[in-house]
């Protein structure tokens, strides 16, 4: 038997083992060793080997992997939420804005219309409406429509901000006054735009955080004034997100008894 | 446990789905990154990260592969990085490997005091075995947990580590013949 015939089967012998060569080296492989005991034997010691590999002793889970794993996960799936929650709320805010101004400019055409319409010099086209000027008989200048910005006080209700937040699977339950960052649906748009004529809105945000993260939390929060409430932030949108890509957990509420955006820390 | 419909809970949200495919994978997951970081602490760390990583990540999985091939393809790189990690900043002894493997292992023990899991090794023969296991290079090592330890086939090796079938076998050929190098001085115990 040829020396460098044995060491090509010792070669072949781990795919043999598992069945994985074509059938012409399995048949060489085979008939080697019915007659070499050589090779015999380094077959059954690396068969061996590979059976022992698969008996080696398990090591057991350690008691809490389970539920550290967990608890990481839910701060994961909260950190997630409030990200999802944040832009959904600005997508809600640019949408009430949106509705408002459309309002606004509804409200000032709908006026000037009836202001037009008490001068009988002047011809109402039958189809002016909300993007068309009238046009007038006099010599003045068209009307530009300019200061869109949202009147306080309204007299239809905008359905808008209520399809926003009912669509997406987290949307939130309607709370009972001032509730916690399961907002309802209409205070979609919560930053100091009130679709009520009545009451003004704003957020009140709770942060928490863990240890590792709260100094640098408390040293971004320092650049705002605080009072007894909390710090008192004009723009929290992004300050929230920022804060929730920190790891912070954020929960929000509008609340109507304050008279701007809180962030408070716990 | 129907891990289809346990994947689509877990995208909705639901922690106790996710609870439950842990269950599911935690054991052999934790054991597979102990056989390659041939450290228990080290191995649920890394099983911690990959679990993690997954469940972030769950919303962009499609099945179009299984989910445990998709998880140990996480793991497997979980724990590769943490031996490129080690291998800058400790020193380590060479092996002399080449392409003849054989005769080119000598097997060195470990000097450091063993470790809590080292209880569990029942015999001398095991003991030398995962020392053995523990020699050889990160593609070997792979090749022979992802085989002989896991039960993976040859085609989900291939897709867990990204080569090709062809690669595969010609690895696992020399990560077993590596094992005999390292062992052959221990024959007796094996037979």
């Amino acid at each position: 038997m040829a020396k460098s015939d044995c060491k090509n089967i010792l070669n072949l012998i781990p795919l043999y083992i598992d069945n994985m060569l074509s059938e012409e080296e399995t048949d060489i492989v085979a008939r080697h060793l019915e007659t070499c005991e050589h090779c015999r034997n380094e077959y059954e010691f690396i068969a061996t080997l590979t059976k022992e590999t698969k008996k080696l002793n398990e090591i057991e889970v350690s008691s809490d992997f389970h539920k550290n794993l967990m608890a990481k996960a839910e701060q994961k799936a909260r950190t997630k939420k409030s990200r999802k929650f944040i832009l959904l709320r600005r997508a809600g805010a640019g949408v009430c804005a949106a509705a408002v101004i459309a309002l606004c400019v509804v409200t000032y055409n709908g006026l000037n219309k009836h202001q037009e319409s008490t001068n009988p010099d002047e011809y109402i086209s039958p189809t002016s409406g909300v993007s068309q000027n009238p046009v007038k008989l006099t010599n003045e200048a068209p009307n530009t429509q300019s200061d869109v910005s949202a009147p306080k006080t309204q007299s239809t209700p905008i359905e808008t901000p209520q399809k926003v937040a009912e669509t997406p699977q987290e949307a939130p339950e309607a709370p009972s006054g001032g509730g916690s960052s399961a907002a309802p649906v209409e205070e979609a748009c919560p930053s100091a735009i009130s679709l009520d004529d009545t009451v003004s809105t704003y957020t009140v945000a709770t942060v928490t955080t863990n240890e590792d993260n709260r100094d640098a939390i408390e040293q971004i929060l320092s650049r705002y004034e605080k009072d007894e409430t909390g710090y008192k932030v004009a723009d929290i949108n992004p300050l929230l997100l920022q804060l929730a890509e920190m790891g912070a957990t954020v929960e929000t509420r509008t609340d109507s008894t304050v008279t701007q955006n809180y962030i408070i820390l716990e | 446990m129907d891990e289809a419909k346990l994947i689509k809970r877990i995208k909705t949200g639901d922690m106790d789905a996710f609870s439950q495919l842990v269950g599911a994978y935690e054991k052999k997951a934790i054991n597979y990154a102990y056989r390659m970081l041939n450290d228990a602490s080290d191995a649920e760390d890394a099983t911690q990260e990959a679990f993690l990583k997954v469940f972030d990540k769950i919303d962009t999985f499609r099945e179009k592969s299984t989910f445990s091939t998709w998880f140990y393809t996480v793991l497997n790189n979980v724990c590769l990085d943490i031996l490129r990690k080690r291998s800058r900043t400790a020193d380590t002894v060479s092996i002399n490997q080449t392409a003849n493997d054989d005769d080119e292992y000598e097997l060195q023990l470990e000097d450091s005091a063993p470790g809590p899991y080292e209880q569990l090794q029942k015999n001398e023969a095991q003991r030398l075995l995962q020392d053995a296991i523990a020699q050889l290079s990160n593609e070997h090592r792979t090749m022979i947990i992802m085989r002989d330890i896991n039960g993976f086939d040859y085609e989900e090796i291939a897709k867990i580590t990204g080569v090709s079938l062809g690669t595969v076998k010609s690895r696992l050929s020399r990560a077993r013949l590596a094992l005999r190098s390292i062992l052959k001085e221990n024959r007796e115990l094996f037979t």
